[in-house]
């Protein structure tokens, strides 16, 4: 049995490798000019190295597809967890109000320090490196108002929980707003381009600045994952079982905001992925969290690759924010789930 | 005597409601032990505390004479299993899979099972008769017979303490004799302590060897099937004049009718 189940796991992250390749290999190929695919490999594997094409797929399509991977892979695990400790299937980092509070410290972060820092080279690698911390602060900060209204009789209330967040997530989204519009003018631009969730400013510090963040947190939640099978059964069978059930939820809570705060700090807010890659996970591959967790951080990376590829190509040649796509898809997805959710 | 529980001034409720106050009692080891009484008098509430489910406002509660405030709640759940009254879990889960979630305080490496944990799922599965549908899923099964897995589940976790808040209910005349079958035959063939609360007087004569009587909170009387079913306590607990009688079958006192007490009559 154990044998099979894993079986159909290894071929879903075999397909979804494939298909993250296949999206890379469109992304790398196409765009403001094309490229055939021994350009491409020539480059990468630097025979004949062309300094056009060095700039297009080192400095621009590269980075850009590393980071939708990367993004999508970290709200893919975060949108697991939340799920999980949750035990409610619409939850996600957008609707719980931790992207907007993460998004609202960078903002703040743009808003006070950005300008003066952009003049010396160092200290812009030094804060963009900053800006993961600082959302992670303002996530951490959103989650904690959340927890501290959602709390009921020493334990988390999870409908309160939702319903927080939503309020927490409109407040913060004013609070960005409103600095967004005391910014100058290039400030403002840049600020709203981020918001609206986009990567298509992304370059290498953005990785490093994440990719730290994403692989310790991202190595915890997985090692954490088979804590999630307990927490799909109600609260008294979790407890009698020794496990320490408020202990545990909080540290995995936190280690998923520490993962939304690092994606939110690269690309803005994009929604919808943490809600749906799980959704997708568990129709593939069951509902054992340690095989859900890796494939819904594949098809998280999996779906935003293929969105900013669109959101680059459709419009092209001017673009669309990632996070507008992935709403485009998402938001029929949701309204789907809830319409059979009823049924 | 060993005891199982001793509770010392224990106070237990929810937020802003007191359910019971300043409560001592002993709970021996080895017995079937079942607590009874109206809707709301807090034997679900009792059960829950001693099960730390429900964390007590204050008191002491000594597990097998160890204080459980300085037990982790992993040492607790290698001692004392507790079916709650509504379990959930999702149906798309498989009976065996679900009472291997019972071996859980005993696991070390989290994503492979021992021998040892296989061999308790095998012993649990046919303790409960379950082994029949063990790789059928949740959805699938009857409530009586989810009702054993839960059973089983419980069992997996390898405690010589069950606790079982009203097992029997929503199961039929019949499931519900099977279930507290399959408990009387753990508490006599396998030395289980077995703490439960049941709203049928007649199971908790029939199955019990002691009987806690609760009202608003208080213990009114403890005491063998014998001391509790008669027609004094009935009216004291539940108030209810009850006719009562032994069951030549079993040896047990049984109450075959009664009335609810008028204001009158009392």
């Amino acid at each position: 049995m154990h044998s099979r189940a894993s079986r159909v796991v290894i071929t879903v992250i075999t397909i979804l490798l494939l298909l993250i390749l296949g999206a890379s290999y469109l992304h790398l190929t196409n765009g403001v000019f094309d490229m055939s695919v021994m350009d491409v490999l020539k480059t990468l594997l630097r025979i004949e190295p062309n300094p056009k094409f060095d700039l297009v797929i080192f400095e621009f399509r590269l980075p850009r597809i590393v980071i939708a991977a990367l993004v999508g892979v970290g709200l893919g695990m975060a949108g697991v967890v939340l799920q999980g400790i949750t035990r409610n299937g619409l939850a996600d980092p957008g609707i719980l109000g931790i992207n907007a509070g993460a998004g609202a410290a960078v903002v703040i972060f743009m808003f006070f320090f950005q300008f003066r820092v952009v003049t010396a080279d160092i200290s812009s690698w030094l804060s963009i490196l900053m800006m993961p911390i600082f959302g992670f602060v303002g996530g951490t900060m959103a989650a904690a108002l959340i927890f501290s209204f959602a709390m009921k009789n020493g334990h988390l209330d999870m409908q309160r929980l939702i319903l927080t967040g939503i309020a927490i997530n409109s407040g913060f989204g004013a609070l960005s707003l409103f600095l967004s519009l005391k910014m100058n003018a290039q400030d403002y631009e840049s600020a709203a381009v981020w918001m609206a969730g986009s990567i298509y400013n992304a370059n290498w510090i953005f990785v490093v600045s994440m990719l730290p963040w994403l692989l310790l947190l991202g190595f915890y939640v997985y090692r954490k994952s088979y804590l999630l099978d307990y927490f799909q059964l109600e609260e008294d069978s979790i407890t009698s079982l020794g496990i320490a059930l408020e202990k545990e939820k909080m540290k995995l809570l936190l280690a998923s905001v520490g993962l939304v705060s690092a994606c939110v700090s690269v690309s803005g807010s994009i929604g919808f992925i943490g809600l749906m890659a799980p959704h997708i996970a568990k129709q593939l591959v069951g509902i054992q969290h340690r095989y859900v967790m890796p494939v819904s951080a594949l098809i998280g990376a999996c779906l935003l690759v293929l969105a900013d590829f669109i959101g680059k190509t459709v419009f092209a040649p001017s673009e669309l924010a990632v996070g507008i796509v992935v709403s485009i898809i998402g938001i029929p997805y949701f309204l789907y789930l809830l319409v059979k959710s009823k049924a | 005597m060993q005891t199982a529980f001793r509770m010392e001034n224990l106070s237990s409720g929810y937020e802003h409601v007191r359910v019971f106050e300043g409560l001592n009692l002993t709970i021996e080891e080895g017995k079937v032990t079942t607590i009874i009484g109206p809707n709301g008098c807090g034997k679900s509430t009792l059960l829950k505390t001693i099960g730390r489910i429900l964390k007590k406002q204050q008191g002491i509660v000594y597990l097998q004479e160890q204080n459980m405030q300085n037990l982790s709640t992993k040492e607790i759940a290698k001692k004392l299993a507790i079916l709650s009254q509504t379990p959930i879990a999702p149906g798309q889960l498989k009976v065996e899979e679900l009472i291997a979630y019972g071996r859980y305080p005993h696991r070390h490496n989290v994503n492979r099972l021992t021998k040892k944990d296989e061999k308790m799922i095998e012993w649990a599965l046919t303790v409960t008769n379950t082994l029949e549908y063990r790789s059928r899923e949740l959805a699938q099964l009857s409530g009586g017979q989810r009702q054993r897995v839960w059973l089983a589940m419980a069992l997996a976790q390898e405690t010589s303490i069950l606790l079982l808040d009203e097992p029997t209910t929503y199961l039929d005349m019949a499931h519900q004799l099977e279930v507290l079958d399959i408990v009387k035959n753990l508490n006599e063939q396998h030395g289980c302590t077995i703490v439960m609360v049941l709203h049928d007087i007649n199971h908790a004569a029939r199955y019990s060897d002691h009987l806690i009587a609760m009202r608003q909170g208080v213990v009114v009387e403890t005491g063998t099937p014998q001391e509790i079913l008669c027609a004094d306590v009935m009216r004291k607990v539940f108030n209810i004049s009850a006719r009562i009688m032994e069951d030549p079958a079993t040896n047990t006192p049984v109450c075959y009718g009664y009335d609810v007490l008028k204001e009158a009559d009392k």
